[in-house]
């Protein structure tokens, strides 16, 4: 019946309202009844039947008439609603009638598919059935164009996936992604078996356009394999936390994709170079290009730095690029950045930035738009989110978690930002009421600089 | 609550009564009290709010394993609802109605139906001393209340006010039956200090969206009522019990084991529903073993813990700090476990740790580290819960493997063997949460920019996706048949899409939950009355992005849904791509 619940709702959506019951009627009808519906089909002309079975002039048709007219029709019409069903749904609704089942097996059904790999031990979640996966494989490899492997926290799921990419030879997929839903199995896949299985997409697809393998073991040489096989096609990579790729590996794909707009990578395997090869003139416009600035353990992690003069011909030759920048690092080892102007657009600070970081952002990112910082010390925030306000003139969105700062210079920044700011969240512990304003009188005075109504974030008292 | 389930889940109202369901039935206390005087009626309390298995009845996607909140008024003291029922009574019943098909099919830990006897007797025990007993009635609300009504000729029903949503459908079915049966009901607020309908209609129809603005809410208000007197002998003087000798037989609590016994199989109405948004959390029974008995290595997480285990209580802020930790702070691994006695809160703020409930901004985030050491900077509090960790200085007491090994050696404590080495690196698992969360934020709420801030859906206050409630009030995503979540959810696609959600744990037999009760008590969870490992089990706040069959996402908010699937031409733009796949793979059939 899922089927016919879901069908029903695809019909109401497409004001067919008054077939209604008779469609109902023809989901309650026993198993027999269908050998009235198949005659039917094999009677009428296979494809491309012009004739609309289902209209509403058919008024009181009596219920073989309906079923003729269910069977038959159209394909792009049962495609529709295919669509509109899940995978499970589909399959039931492809065994009722010889129609419905070839509509089943339509390439466009199957452009896209997204693999669940989960293990009952590690995930709450279903996988998806080995008998769909070998299916897929055989019957619709051909016709995948944007394929997703989501696996759960368990290395076995992370090499059923290797062994499905393995075996997608005669594909043309345009955009992969690896996901892990939650801890970064890929990584326990050893690395020759996950390298092995990704090389046989890259040399075969031939055409990537989006490649999403972030925490994975991919290496230098698989990524020359990539960019001998689609250097022409590939516009995005996000491939943070990849540590077996070395600045040479990412610097030979921005060398030679030259449609690449977006990508994502850690800090440690940006350099100058890559820089300045993304801003080569034959290169297109960078649109986006996400950092990870991540340490494992305090104090060991020195960061290079990055000269202003790559920033500035990135900027110069990618005016709009967005420059997103993550930060996991402990307070000691911020000491390189920010020291010169870096056309940063967002920033989020995953864990306690010291204020003397924070202060260097008004004055050396004028690009901010984002500002994220999730913790910082006990002392106050205000000149620095003064100085961000004053200098930071496209900075729309602000959050502040672990942080402090006085009402009135929380005033004032707002004040200074105006309306601007789009995104303001910051929990209520952050403001310290001081002489000028309490709690209470902060959310009206925000909001009317805001010009919305705007209260603080607050935790429920549990 | 087979009430209150009915009422939930039969929307069609168009059926000639009210419907309650026969399978399904309910845990239903009250008090049922004789006047046999001048107007011979005979007075109702109803005084329990069941909530077990709360969600599921609602049909949505929350499975909640709920505390021991079907305690909620079983008292004598100060209980103005059952003080008013004895107003001009002659004879006094209390009942409490326990359907045995739902005792045996519930997803209720083993603990809680003992604390739930255990309250029972307890009750039943008092009224002894009032010469009264309890009354414990098998069998469905459904059939009971009518049959009790005319039996004992009921004229007056009185019911201590419930602000959950669930407990107000509940009660307006109760009210229907108590109506058709001409008995009158008298309604009274003793569970929460203060009218809660009032204090949203002071805040223009809203609830209060901070502490403060709730403070100055009920400034504005009347002091509050003191406490009504308890129900002594001498209060209910004139009003007695009628008992007959088999009234152990016929009305006595049941055994554990009479419960045990009708073991039906579990009534899942959440199967075959569309999935919607799921959160994928880690199923890791080993890192839940490790925060539950405070082996992290993250000193402050352990000293909470192991406060919880010895004391029974924590403090709010030490809540938010481990159930942070569990979920998408660090572990990635989401149980819902009883860490406050109080049904809303607990699981209201279960949700709002986990980010589960759509409306937060989910950087909002307690370092394991940091938040302890601006509450406590000295770390007094790990000395006295830790004992072990009492020689390091306050520099390195709450990331002690950062101590220099000569430290660890004065301190006469080596990480890693007296005590253990952090579990996660929380850089690098916050890096990976915020990531996931980030993902799932925006499959919800189709942001396809490159804001943190703006992924999360918005509320209606502009409040920058945040969203506060009032303790008791209904919490996002815990009202009934899952309008909360769904709409919240609408509100952030913007349009009235199939967004349908379900019980999103398949786990959690009845096995697997007696079994975790017993392992619990041996790994001494259950000193305490309240962390029920038990009640873990099956737990589903669980919102998420995830699909059951495959390309469920089909039904998901997405353009999908709504759009002209075969007859847009449009290409995804850019910025999708950049985004994650995930949308992109989703407006495959728009190539």
């Amino acid at each position: 019946m899922d089927a016919g619940e879901y069908l029903m709702a695809a019909v109401a959506s497409f004001h067919w309202v008054r077939v209604n019951c008779n469609l109902e009627a023809f989901f309650r009808m026993k198993r027999s009844d269908f050998c009235v519906v198949n005659t039917a089909i094999q009677s009428s002309p296979a494809v491309k039947q012009p004739k609309l079975g289902l209209c509403p002039s058919l008024g009181q048709t009596h219920m073989y008439t309906v079923l003729q007219d269910w069977a038959s029709l159209p394909y792009h019409v049962v495609l529709r609603i295919f669509q509109y069903l899940p995978l499970i749904d589909r399959a039931r609704a492809s065994s009722i009638c010889r129609r419905w089942n070839e509509v089943f097996h339509i390439p466009d059904l199957w452009r896209k598919f997204e693999f669940e790999l989960n293990q009952s031990a590690t995930s709450y979640f279903k996988s998806t059935h080995p008998d769909l996966i070998q299916q897929i494989i055989k019957k619709h490899a051909a016709h995948l164009q944007y394929v997703s492997f989501k696996v759960d926290s368990s290395t076995e799921s992370a090499e059923i996936a290797c062994d499905i990419l393995s075996q997608l030879v005669n594909c043309s997929i345009q955009t992969l992604g690896l996901i892990s839903t939650a801890k970064p199995s890929f990584m326990n896949v050893s690395k020759s078996h996950f390298v092995s299985a990704l090389t046989v997409v890259f040399i075969n697809s031939k055409s990537l356009s989006s490649i999403k393998i972030e925490d994975t073991p991919v290496d230098d040489p698989s990524l020359k394999i990539l960019v001998a096989n689609n250097s022409d096609t590939l516009r995005l990579l996000k491939m943070s936390s990849c540590p077996h790729v070395s600045s040479d590996g990412i610097l030979c794909v921005a060398d030679h994709c030259q449609g690449l707009r977006e990508l994502a990578l850690n800090y440690y395997i940006l350099s100058d170079e890559l820089l300045l090869a993304l801003s080569s003139e034959t290169h297109v416009n960078l649109e986006h290009l996400r950092i990870d600035v991540v340490s494992e353990n305090p104090g060991q992690m020195e960061f290079h730095s990055i000269k202003k003069h790559s920033w500035d011909a990135l900027i110069k030759h990618s005016p709009g690029v967005n420059v997103v920048m993550y930060f996991f690092v402990y307070e000691e080892e911020f000491e390189t950045f920010f020291k010169e102007e870096t056309p940063v657009t967002h920033l989020y600070f995953g864990r306690s930035v010291s204020k003397a970081i924070l202060g260097r952002l008004g004055h050396n990112c004028p690009r901010l738009i984002e500002l994220v910082v999730c913790a910082n010390g006990l002392q106050p925030l205000d000149n620095e989110l003064i100085c961000i306000a004053e200098h930071c003139k496209n900075l729309t969105a602000l959050g502040l978690s672990e942080c402090a700062v006085s009402c009135s210079a929380f005033i004032q920044f707002v004040r200074l930002c105006g309306q601007r700011l789009t995104q303001l969240s910051i929990m209520e512990e952050v403001l310290i009421p001081d002489d000028s304003y309490s709690l209470e009188e902060i959310h009206i005075e925000v909001s009317k600089y805001l010009g919305r109504v705007w209260f603080p974030d607050v935790m429920p008292i549990w | 609550m087979g009430l209150l389930g009915a009422a939930a889940k039969t929307p069609d109202t168009k059926k000639e009564e009210l419907q309650i369901p026969a399978q399904r039935g309910d845990l239903c206390g009250c008090w049922l009290a004789e006047g046999v005087g001048s107007n011979s009626s005979f007075q109702i309390y109803i005084w329990t709010k069941e909530a077990l298995e709360f969600g599921r009845s609602r049909g949505t996607a929350f499975v909640l394993q709920l505390p021991t909140e079907f305690r909620k008024g079983l008292r004598l003291h100060d209980n103005p609802a059952l003080k008013e029922c004895t107003r001009g009574a002659d004879t006094i019943r209390c009942v409490y109605i326990l359907d045995p098909w739902f005792a045996g099919s519930s997803n209720v830990g083993i603990n809680r139906w003992r604390f739930l006897l255990q309250c029972l007797e307890d009750l039943d025990a008092n009224l002894r001393k009032l010469n009264s007993r309890l009354f414990v009635i098998r069998g469905q609300p459904a059939d009971v209340f009518p049959r009790l009504f005319k039996e004992w000729n009921i004229t007056k029903l009185s019911i201590e006010y419930d602000s959950e949503p669930f407990g107000k459908e509940r009660d307006a079915a109760i009210k229907k039956l108590a109506t058709e049966a001409g008995v009158e009901v008298i309604v009274r607020i003793s569970h929460t200090l203060y009218d809660l309908d009032k204090i949203i209609e002071l805040n223009g129809g809203q609830p209060p969206l901070t502490y403060k603005r709730f403070q100055t809410l009920i400034s504005k208000m009347e002091p509050l009522e003191i406490p009504v007197e308890t129900i002594t002998s001498e209060v209910i003087e004139k009003c007695v019990t009628p008992l007959s000798d088999d009234h152990d037989e016929k009305y006595g609590v049941p055994s554990l084991e009479e419960l045990a016994a009708t073991n039906n199989p579990r009534f899942d109405k959440m199967e075959g529903n569309p999935i919607c948004v799921q959160i994928p959390w880690d199923k890791n029974p080993e890192a839940l073993a490790k925060w539950a008995e405070g082996r992290t290595g993250f000193p402050w997480i352990d000293a909470i813990m192991t406060q919880l285990r010895q004391e029974g209580w924590i403090h709010h802020l030490a809540r938010h700090a481990v159930a942070c930790f569990l979920t998408r702070g660090d572990l990635w691994v989401f149980e819902e476990l009883l860490l406050d006695a109080d049904w809303s809160i607990n699981a209201g703020s279960w949700m709002w740790l986990s980010c589960s409930s759509f409306f937060q901004q989910f950087f909002h985030c307690y370092c394991p580290v940091g938040f302890g050491r601006r509450t406590d900077p000295n770390g007094d509090y790990i000395r006295r819960y830790l004992p072990v960790l009492r020689g390091f200085p306050a520099k390195y007491i709450y990331d002690p493997w950062n101590a220099p090994e000569g430290i660890q050696k004065v301190a006469k404590c080596l990480i890693g063997v007296n005590y253990p080495k952090p579990m996660v690196n929380h850089a690098e698992a916050s890096r990976l949460n915020i990531e996931r969360m980030k993902q799932i934020y925006q499959q919800l709420s189709r942001y396809r920019g490159l804001g943190l801030l703006a992924s999360v859906p918005s509320n209606p206050n502009g409040n920058g996706g945040l969203m506060g409630y009032a303790p008791g009030e209904s919490i996002p995503g815990s009202s009934g048949s899952g309008s909360a979540v769904g709409s919240s959810c609408h509100a952030c696609v913007r349009q009235p899409c199939s967004l349908s959600l379900r019980n999103a744990v398949q786990g959690g037999s009845e096995e697997d939950m007696e079994a975790s009760g017993e392992e619990a008590r041996e790994r001494g969870l259950s000193v305490t009355p309240l962390l029920r490992h038990g009640c873990a089990h099956g737990s589903g706040i669980l919102p998420c992005a995830h699909t059951d069959g495959q390309q469920a996402h089909l039904l998901k908010p997405g353009r999908n849904c709504v759009g002209p699937v075969l007859s847009s031409g449009k290409r995804p733009s850019q910025e999708e791509d950049a985004q994650s796949i995930g949308p992109k793979l989703q407006r495959q059939s728009t190539d």
